[in-house]
Protein backbone atom coordinates (compact mmCIF):
# COMPACT_ATOMS: atom_id res chain seq x y z
CA UNK A 1 0.00 0.00 0.00
CA UNK A 2 2.69 2.50 0.83
CA UNK A 3 4.61 1.58 -2.49
CA UNK A 4 1.04 1.98 -4.57
CA UNK A 5 0.29 5.72 -2.75
CA UNK A 6 4.10 6.69 -2.92
CA UNK A 7 3.92 6.30 -6.82
CA UNK A 8 0.62 7.41 -7.31
CA UNK A 9 1.86 10.75 -5.18
CA UNK A 10 4.52 10.98 -8.10
CA UNK A 11 1.97 10.94 -10.90
CA UNK A 12 2.45 7.40 -11.84
CA UNK A 13 -0.31 5.07 -11.59
CA UNK A 14 -0.37 2.08 -9.69
CA UNK A 15 -2.60 -0.90 -7.99
CA UNK A 16 -2.06 -2.39 -4.75
CA UNK A 17 -2.86 -6.07 -4.43
CA UNK A 18 -3.99 -8.04 -1.16
CA UNK A 19 -5.27 -10.58 -0.18
CA UNK A 20 -8.43 -10.86 1.55
CA UNK A 21 -7.21 -11.19 5.35
CA UNK A 22 -4.96 -8.00 4.26
CA UNK A 23 -7.58 -6.00 3.60
CA UNK A 24 -7.92 -4.31 7.06
CA UNK A 25 -3.89 -3.73 7.21
CA UNK A 26 -3.93 -2.09 4.00
CA UNK A 27 -6.68 0.40 4.96
CA UNK A 28 -5.34 1.13 8.07
CA UNK A 29 -1.73 1.90 6.06
CA UNK A 30 -4.26 3.97 3.25
CA UNK A 31 -5.70 6.26 6.04
CA UNK A 32 -2.81 6.78 7.27
CA UNK A 33 -1.36 7.90 4.77
CA UNK A 34 -3.96 10.33 4.02
CA UNK A 35 -5.92 8.46 1.44
CA UNK A 36 -8.87 6.42 3.24
CA UNK A 37 -10.66 5.69 0.19
CA UNK A 38 -7.62 4.89 -2.12
CA UNK A 39 -8.67 1.52 -3.57
CA UNK A 40 -6.68 -1.81 -4.37
CA UNK A 41 -7.27 -5.69 -5.02
CA UNK A 42 -8.14 -8.13 -3.25
CA UNK A 43 -8.14 -11.60 -3.52
CA UNK A 44 -8.34 -15.08 -2.14
CA UNK A 45 -5.99 -15.75 0.27
CA UNK A 46 -3.48 -17.99 0.27
CA UNK A 47 -1.24 -17.32 -2.80
CA UNK A 48 2.00 -19.74 -1.88
CA UNK A 49 0.53 -22.55 -1.85
CA UNK A 50 -1.72 -22.19 -4.87
CA UNK A 51 -1.98 -24.76 -7.80
CA UNK A 52 -1.32 -23.26 -11.01
CA UNK A 53 -5.49 -23.51 -11.98
CA UNK A 54 -5.77 -21.59 -8.61
CA UNK A 55 -3.30 -19.03 -9.10
CA UNK A 56 -4.98 -18.45 -12.47
CA UNK A 57 -8.40 -18.27 -11.24
CA UNK A 58 -7.20 -15.06 -8.74
CA UNK A 59 -5.35 -13.40 -11.17
CA UNK A 60 -8.63 -13.21 -13.19
CA UNK A 61 -10.48 -11.82 -10.42
CA UNK A 62 -7.86 -9.66 -9.64
CA UNK A 63 -7.77 -8.42 -13.39
CA UNK A 64 -10.87 -7.49 -13.43
CA UNK A 65 -10.35 -5.32 -10.41
CA UNK A 66 -7.33 -3.83 -11.76
CA UNK A 67 -9.11 -2.51 -14.94
CA UNK A 68 -11.69 -1.23 -12.81
CA UNK A 69 -9.31 0.77 -10.67
CA UNK A 70 -7.25 1.84 -13.73
CA UNK A 71 -10.20 2.93 -15.75
CA UNK A 72 -11.99 4.94 -13.07
CA UNK A 73 -15.27 2.25 -13.24
CA UNK B 1 4.25 25.80 27.13
CA UNK B 2 6.30 22.76 27.81
CA UNK B 3 6.87 19.96 24.52
CA UNK B 4 4.60 17.63 26.65
CA UNK B 5 1.94 19.60 27.54
CA UNK B 6 -0.59 18.96 24.78
CA UNK B 7 0.39 14.80 25.55
CA UNK B 8 -1.32 15.54 29.55
CA UNK B 9 -4.58 13.80 30.02
CA UNK B 10 -6.36 15.06 33.01
CA UNK B 11 -7.93 12.25 34.63
CA UNK B 12 -9.03 11.55 38.50
CA UNK B 13 -6.21 11.45 40.89
CA UNK B 14 -6.75 7.28 41.53
CA UNK B 15 -3.67 5.10 40.54
CA UNK B 16 -6.55 2.13 39.65
CA UNK B 17 -8.85 4.72 37.46
CA UNK B 18 -5.48 5.51 35.26
CA UNK B 19 -4.52 2.28 34.96
CA UNK B 20 -8.18 1.59 33.66
CA UNK B 21 -7.87 4.47 31.67
CA UNK B 22 -4.70 3.10 29.91
CA UNK B 23 -6.79 0.00 28.84
CA UNK B 24 -9.53 2.12 26.99
CA UNK B 25 -6.96 4.32 25.21
CA UNK B 26 -5.93 0.60 24.12
CA UNK B 27 -2.04 1.57 25.41
CA UNK B 28 -0.98 -1.83 26.63
CA UNK B 29 0.03 -5.27 25.69
CA UNK B 30 -3.47 -6.57 27.78
CA UNK B 31 -1.09 -6.58 31.06
CA UNK B 32 -1.60 -3.49 33.12
CA UNK B 33 0.85 -0.86 32.72
CA UNK B 34 2.18 2.24 35.05
CA UNK B 35 0.52 5.37 34.31
CA UNK B 36 3.10 7.60 32.95
CA UNK B 37 2.95 10.58 35.26
CA UNK B 38 4.91 13.24 34.42
CA UNK B 39 7.27 13.02 37.08
CA UNK B 40 8.61 9.30 36.27
CA UNK B 41 8.67 10.72 32.28
CA UNK B 42 10.72 13.33 33.32
CA UNK B 43 13.18 11.36 35.40
CA UNK B 44 13.01 8.92 32.15
CA UNK B 45 14.41 11.90 30.05
CA UNK B 46 17.16 12.82 32.29
CA UNK B 47 19.24 9.87 31.17
CA UNK B 48 18.73 11.20 27.47
CA UNK B 49 21.28 13.83 26.39
CA UNK B 50 19.44 14.95 23.72
CA UNK B 51 15.94 17.22 23.90
CA UNK B 52 12.63 14.95 24.02
CA UNK B 53 11.57 16.12 19.96
CA UNK B 54 14.82 14.66 19.38
CA UNK B 55 13.65 11.47 16.70
CA UNK B 56 14.85 8.01 17.26
CA UNK B 57 13.69 6.20 14.98
CA UNK B 58 10.82 6.42 11.51
CA UNK B 59 8.68 3.99 10.46
CA UNK B 60 9.53 3.45 7.04
CA UNK B 61 5.87 2.92 5.71
CA UNK B 62 4.06 5.54 7.25
CA UNK B 63 6.64 7.75 8.57
CA UNK B 64 5.29 7.82 11.96
CA UNK B 65 8.31 9.22 14.53
CA UNK B 66 9.90 7.76 17.81
CA UNK B 67 10.85 10.24 20.17
CA UNK B 68 12.60 10.14 22.99
CA UNK B 69 9.44 11.92 24.63
CA UNK B 70 7.47 9.10 23.69
CA UNK B 71 9.98 6.76 24.39
CA UNK B 72 9.89 7.72 27.72
CA UNK B 73 6.34 7.64 28.03
CA UNK B 74 6.60 4.50 27.15
CA UNK B 75 9.33 2.97 28.97
CA UNK B 76 7.32 4.28 32.26
CA UNK B 77 4.21 2.35 31.36
CA UNK B 78 6.37 -0.72 30.73
CA UNK B 79 7.84 -0.29 34.49
CA UNK B 80 11.54 0.56 33.29
CA UNK B 81 13.72 2.28 35.92
CA UNK B 82 15.07 5.16 33.82
CA UNK B 83 18.46 4.08 33.99
CA UNK B 84 17.29 1.24 31.59
CA UNK B 85 16.37 4.43 28.92
CA UNK B 86 19.85 4.44 27.09
CA UNK B 87 19.08 0.34 26.46
CA UNK B 88 15.96 1.02 25.10
CA UNK B 89 16.99 4.41 23.13
CA UNK B 90 20.27 2.21 21.57
CA UNK B 91 18.18 -0.60 20.56
CA UNK B 92 15.47 1.45 18.73
CA UNK B 93 18.76 3.24 16.81
CA UNK B 94 19.47 0.20 15.56
CA UNK B 95 16.16 -1.12 14.59
CA UNK B 96 15.98 2.00 12.77
CA UNK B 97 18.48 0.74 10.55
CA UNK B 98 16.87 0.32 7.06
CA UNK B 99 18.16 -3.50 6.98
CA UNK B 100 16.48 -4.58 10.32
CA UNK B 101 12.89 -4.04 8.55
CA UNK B 102 11.26 -3.35 11.58
CA UNK B 103 8.23 -2.55 9.70
CA UNK B 104 7.84 -5.81 7.45
CA UNK B 105 9.09 -8.11 10.58
CA UNK B 106 6.27 -6.95 12.98
CA UNK B 107 3.50 -6.29 10.56
CA UNK B 108 4.36 -10.12 8.99
CA UNK B 109 2.87 -12.91 9.45
CA UNK B 110 5.90 -14.58 10.51
CA UNK B 111 4.99 -13.47 14.42
CA UNK B 112 8.56 -12.36 15.33
CA UNK B 113 9.72 -10.32 18.23
CA UNK B 114 12.80 -8.44 18.49
CA UNK B 115 14.77 -9.77 20.79
CA UNK B 116 17.80 -7.87 22.41
CA UNK B 117 20.92 -9.34 23.62
CA UNK B 118 22.94 -6.73 25.69
CA UNK B 119 26.42 -7.38 25.80
CA UNK B 120 28.91 -5.71 28.18
CA UNK B 121 29.04 -4.02 32.02
CA UNK B 122 26.04 -2.15 31.36
CA UNK B 123 23.89 -5.09 32.00
CA UNK B 124 25.42 -5.45 35.24
CA UNK B 125 24.95 -1.95 36.40
CA UNK B 126 21.48 -2.03 35.42
CA UNK B 127 21.07 -5.21 37.34
CA UNK B 128 20.12 -7.29 34.09
CA UNK B 129 19.79 -11.42 33.90
CA UNK B 130 22.47 -13.10 32.13
CA UNK B 131 22.01 -16.58 34.36
CA UNK B 132 19.37 -18.68 35.80
CA UNK B 133 16.08 -18.41 34.15
CA UNK B 134 17.66 -16.58 31.55
CA UNK B 135 14.34 -16.42 29.17
CA UNK B 136 12.26 -16.59 31.89
CA UNK B 137 10.09 -13.80 34.09
CA UNK B 138 11.75 -12.76 37.53
CA UNK B 139 13.79 -9.52 36.15
CA UNK B 140 12.67 -6.06 36.21
CA UNK B 141 15.11 -4.95 33.83
CA UNK B 142 14.91 -7.47 31.07
CA UNK B 143 11.06 -7.58 31.46
CA UNK B 144 10.40 -4.41 31.26
CA UNK B 145 13.14 -3.45 28.69
CA UNK B 146 11.67 -5.85 26.23
CA UNK B 147 7.81 -4.84 27.17
CA UNK B 148 9.07 -1.61 26.56
CA UNK B 149 9.94 -2.02 22.50
CA UNK B 150 6.78 -3.62 22.03
CA UNK B 151 5.00 -1.08 23.56
CA UNK B 152 6.26 1.57 21.68
CA UNK B 153 6.17 -0.63 18.32
CA UNK B 154 2.37 -0.89 19.60
CA UNK B 155 1.87 2.86 20.63
CA UNK B 156 3.88 4.69 18.71
CA UNK B 157 4.13 3.01 15.37
CA UNK B 158 0.73 1.65 15.48
CA UNK B 159 1.42 -1.71 15.16
CA UNK B 160 -1.68 -3.00 16.28
CA UNK B 161 -2.38 -7.03 16.05
CA UNK B 162 -4.69 -7.85 13.67
CA UNK B 163 -4.79 -4.35 11.62
CA UNK B 164 -1.08 -3.68 11.07
CA UNK B 165 0.60 -6.92 12.92
CA UNK B 166 -0.98 -9.57 11.16
CA UNK B 167 1.13 -12.30 12.96
CA UNK B 168 -0.93 -15.26 12.39
CA UNK B 169 0.23 -16.76 15.49
CA UNK B 170 3.13 -14.59 17.16
CA UNK B 171 5.54 -16.01 19.63
CA UNK B 172 5.73 -15.32 23.62
CA UNK B 173 8.60 -13.30 23.01
CA UNK B 174 6.22 -9.88 21.95
CA UNK B 175 5.35 -9.68 25.36
CA UNK B 176 9.11 -9.18 26.12
CA UNK B 177 12.42 -10.60 24.23
CA UNK B 178 15.48 -9.09 26.38
CA UNK B 179 18.49 -11.34 27.41
CA UNK B 180 21.99 -9.88 28.52
CA UNK B 181 24.58 -11.79 27.12
CA UNK B 182 26.48 -13.94 30.45
CA UNK B 183 30.36 -12.25 31.26
CA UNK B 184 31.05 -14.58 34.19
CA UNK B 185 32.65 -17.64 33.00
CA UNK B 186 32.32 -16.82 29.62
CA UNK B 187 35.27 -18.15 27.56
CA UNK B 188 34.99 -16.41 24.22
CA UNK B 189 35.12 -12.40 23.63
CA UNK B 190 31.96 -10.83 24.52
CA UNK B 191 29.74 -9.40 21.67
CA UNK B 192 30.36 -6.34 22.54
CA UNK B 193 34.24 -6.61 21.93
CA UNK B 194 33.50 -8.91 18.93
CA UNK B 195 31.60 -5.65 17.56
CA UNK B 196 34.39 -3.62 18.21
CA UNK B 197 32.97 -0.80 20.30
CA UNK B 198 36.31 0.48 22.77
CA UNK B 199 36.91 -0.96 25.66
CA UNK B 200 34.05 -0.05 28.74
CA UNK B 201 31.71 0.66 26.32
CA UNK B 202 28.40 -2.11 26.25
CA UNK B 203 25.90 -2.44 23.24
CA UNK B 204 22.39 -3.79 22.34
CA UNK B 205 21.76 -6.08 19.45
CA UNK B 206 18.42 -6.19 17.97
CA UNK B 207 16.99 -9.67 16.32
CA UNK B 208 13.64 -10.46 14.62
CA UNK B 209 13.55 -13.56 16.41
CA UNK B 210 10.80 -16.18 14.92
CA UNK B 211 10.14 -18.31 18.32
CA UNK B 212 12.58 -20.13 20.74
CA UNK B 213 13.69 -24.07 20.00
CA UNK B 214 15.36 -25.15 23.09
CA UNK B 215 18.45 -27.43 22.49
CA UNK B 216 18.23 -30.47 25.50
CA UNK B 217 21.62 -32.88 25.15
CA UNK B 218 22.66 -33.71 28.44
CA UNK B 219 24.63 -36.88 26.80
CA UNK B 220 26.75 -34.95 24.53
CA UNK B 221 30.61 -34.25 25.70
CA UNK B 222 32.52 -33.21 22.87
CA UNK B 223 31.61 -30.12 20.63
CA UNK B 224 30.51 -31.74 17.74
CA UNK B 225 27.93 -33.29 19.43
CA UNK B 226 27.22 -30.47 21.56
CA UNK B 227 26.95 -28.19 18.06
CA UNK B 228 25.51 -31.32 16.03
CA UNK B 229 22.48 -31.38 18.18
CA UNK B 230 22.04 -27.20 18.04
CA UNK B 231 22.77 -27.39 13.89
CA UNK B 232 19.88 -30.25 13.76
CA UNK B 233 17.87 -27.95 15.85
CA UNK B 234 19.09 -25.28 12.94
CA UNK B 235 18.04 -26.91 10.15
CA UNK B 236 14.67 -28.70 10.88
CA UNK B 237 12.10 -28.36 7.68
CA UNK B 238 9.71 -25.53 9.81
CA UNK B 239 12.59 -23.29 11.00
CA UNK B 240 15.49 -24.00 7.55
CA UNK B 241 16.15 -20.80 5.72
CA UNK B 242 18.53 -18.16 4.16
CA UNK B 243 18.08 -16.35 7.37
CA UNK B 244 20.33 -15.50 10.25
CA UNK B 245 20.31 -17.25 13.82
CA UNK B 246 20.82 -16.56 17.38
CA UNK B 247 22.47 -19.42 19.46
CA UNK B 248 22.45 -18.81 22.86
CA UNK B 249 25.09 -21.73 24.40
CA UNK B 250 24.05 -22.97 28.24
CA UNK B 251 27.38 -22.57 30.47
CA UNK B 252 27.12 -26.68 30.60
CA UNK B 253 27.46 -26.32 27.14
CA UNK B 254 29.85 -23.65 26.58
CA UNK B 255 32.41 -25.36 28.88
CA UNK B 256 32.28 -28.42 26.73
CA UNK B 257 32.51 -26.59 23.80
CA UNK B 258 35.51 -23.75 24.53
CA UNK B 259 36.91 -26.30 26.84
CA UNK B 260 37.85 -28.27 23.82
CA UNK B 261 39.67 -25.16 22.35
CA UNK B 262 37.17 -23.98 20.08
CA UNK B 263 36.84 -20.39 19.55
CA UNK B 264 33.35 -18.60 18.35
CA UNK B 265 34.58 -18.49 15.01
CA UNK B 266 35.30 -22.52 14.92
CA UNK B 267 31.72 -22.96 16.42
CA UNK B 268 29.94 -20.58 13.47
CA UNK B 269 31.38 -22.55 10.88
CA UNK B 270 30.76 -26.20 12.01
CA UNK B 271 27.16 -24.89 12.78
CA UNK B 272 26.76 -23.59 9.05
CA UNK B 273 28.57 -26.43 7.68
CA UNK B 274 26.21 -29.11 9.40
CA UNK B 275 22.62 -27.35 9.75
CA UNK B 276 21.60 -28.07 6.39
CA UNK B 277 19.35 -30.00 4.11
CA UNK B 278 19.76 -31.86 0.94
CA UNK B 279 17.64 -30.38 -2.19
CA UNK B 280 15.41 -33.69 -2.01
CA UNK B 281 14.32 -32.90 1.27
CA UNK B 282 13.54 -29.62 1.13
CA UNK B 283 11.62 -30.97 -2.10
CA UNK B 284 10.18 -33.51 -0.27
CA UNK B 285 8.33 -30.85 2.01
CA UNK B 286 7.50 -28.53 -0.83
CA UNK B 287 9.92 -25.44 0.40
CA UNK B 288 12.75 -26.03 -2.45
CA UNK B 289 13.29 -23.06 -4.57
CA UNK B 290 15.67 -22.47 -7.11
CA UNK B 291 16.51 -18.64 -6.36
CA UNK B 292 17.35 -19.69 -3.26
CA UNK B 293 19.63 -22.65 -4.03
CA UNK B 294 21.28 -20.23 -6.62
CA UNK B 295 22.01 -17.83 -3.89
CA UNK B 296 23.68 -19.64 -1.67
CA UNK B 297 25.84 -21.54 -3.89
CA UNK B 298 26.46 -18.82 -6.70
CA UNK B 299 29.77 -16.75 -7.33
CA UNK B 300 30.25 -15.40 -3.62
CA UNK B 301 28.98 -18.83 -2.11
CA UNK B 302 31.35 -19.59 1.13
CA UNK B 303 33.27 -22.36 0.99
CA UNK B 304 31.86 -24.47 3.51
CA UNK B 305 28.34 -24.06 1.41
CA UNK B 306 27.73 -27.61 0.29
CA UNK B 307 26.43 -28.66 -3.65
CA UNK B 308 23.58 -30.29 -3.62
CA UNK B 309 22.21 -28.99 0.17
CA UNK B 310 20.46 -26.12 1.63
CA UNK B 311 22.33 -24.54 4.65
CA UNK B 312 20.81 -22.42 7.22
CA UNK B 313 22.09 -18.81 6.38
CA UNK B 314 24.69 -17.57 4.04
CA UNK B 315 27.86 -18.01 6.15
CA UNK B 316 29.36 -18.70 9.05
CA UNK B 317 28.86 -14.79 10.07
CA UNK B 318 25.12 -15.28 10.13
CA UNK B 319 24.85 -17.20 13.38
CA UNK B 320 25.37 -15.04 16.30
CA UNK B 321 26.49 -17.00 19.42
CA UNK B 322 26.58 -15.95 23.14
CA UNK B 323 26.23 -17.94 26.50
CA UNK B 324 23.92 -17.38 28.58
CA UNK B 325 22.08 -19.29 31.33
CA UNK B 326 21.92 -20.67 34.54
CA UNK B 327 25.58 -22.89 35.59
CA UNK B 328 23.44 -26.13 35.47
CA UNK B 329 21.79 -27.91 32.60
CA UNK B 330 22.18 -29.28 29.33
CA UNK B 331 19.83 -26.56 27.50
CA UNK B 332 20.65 -24.49 24.73
CA UNK B 333 18.86 -22.49 22.25
CA UNK B 334 18.40 -21.26 18.42
CA UNK B 335 16.63 -18.36 17.39
CA UNK B 336 15.23 -18.83 14.07
CA UNK B 337 15.01 -15.48 11.96
CA UNK B 338 11.71 -13.89 10.89
CA UNK B 339 13.13 -13.55 7.67
CA UNK B 340 13.67 -16.49 4.85
CA UNK B 341 16.41 -14.54 3.50
CA UNK B 342 17.87 -11.49 3.82
CA UNK B 343 14.50 -9.56 4.86
CA UNK B 344 15.81 -8.18 8.03
CA UNK B 345 19.60 -8.36 9.48
CA UNK B 346 20.72 -8.35 12.59
CA UNK B 347 21.89 -4.71 14.35
CA UNK B 348 23.80 -3.47 17.31
CA UNK B 349 24.38 -0.07 19.01
CA UNK B 350 26.58 0.83 21.69
CA UNK B 351 24.53 2.00 24.85
CA UNK B 352 24.68 5.55 26.57
CA UNK B 353 27.34 6.60 24.04
CA UNK B 354 27.38 8.24 20.63
CA UNK B 355 30.12 6.82 18.37
CA UNK B 356 30.38 8.44 14.85
CA UNK B 357 27.08 9.90 15.31
CA UNK B 358 26.31 13.02 12.64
Amino acid sequence: MHDGISFEQLGKRAVVLCTEPFEVTAKNIAKIMGLADYPFMKVQHPIGSCTAPELKARAEVGYRQALAILLGD
Amino acid sequence: MPFDSHRIHDIPDDLLAAIDYCYEQGWTDGLPVIPPVLDRVHAMLAYEGRPPEAVIATHPATTLQLTVHAAAVNAVMAGCLPEYFPVLVAAFEAMDKPDFNFHGSTASTGGSAPLLIVSGGYADDIGMNADVNLFGPGNRANATIGRATRLILRNVFQMIPGISDKSTQGNPGKYSFCIAERARGNPWPLLCQEQDYPEGVSSVTVFAGGGFCNVENHGGNTPEQILGSVADAMANYGCITLGQSVVILAPEHMRIVAGAGWSRKDAQEFLFAHAKRSIEGMKSVGKYRDVEYDKQHGPDAHSLAQPGYIHRGLGPDDILIAMGGGDAGGHSCFIPSWSRGRGSIMQHKPIGVCIDCN
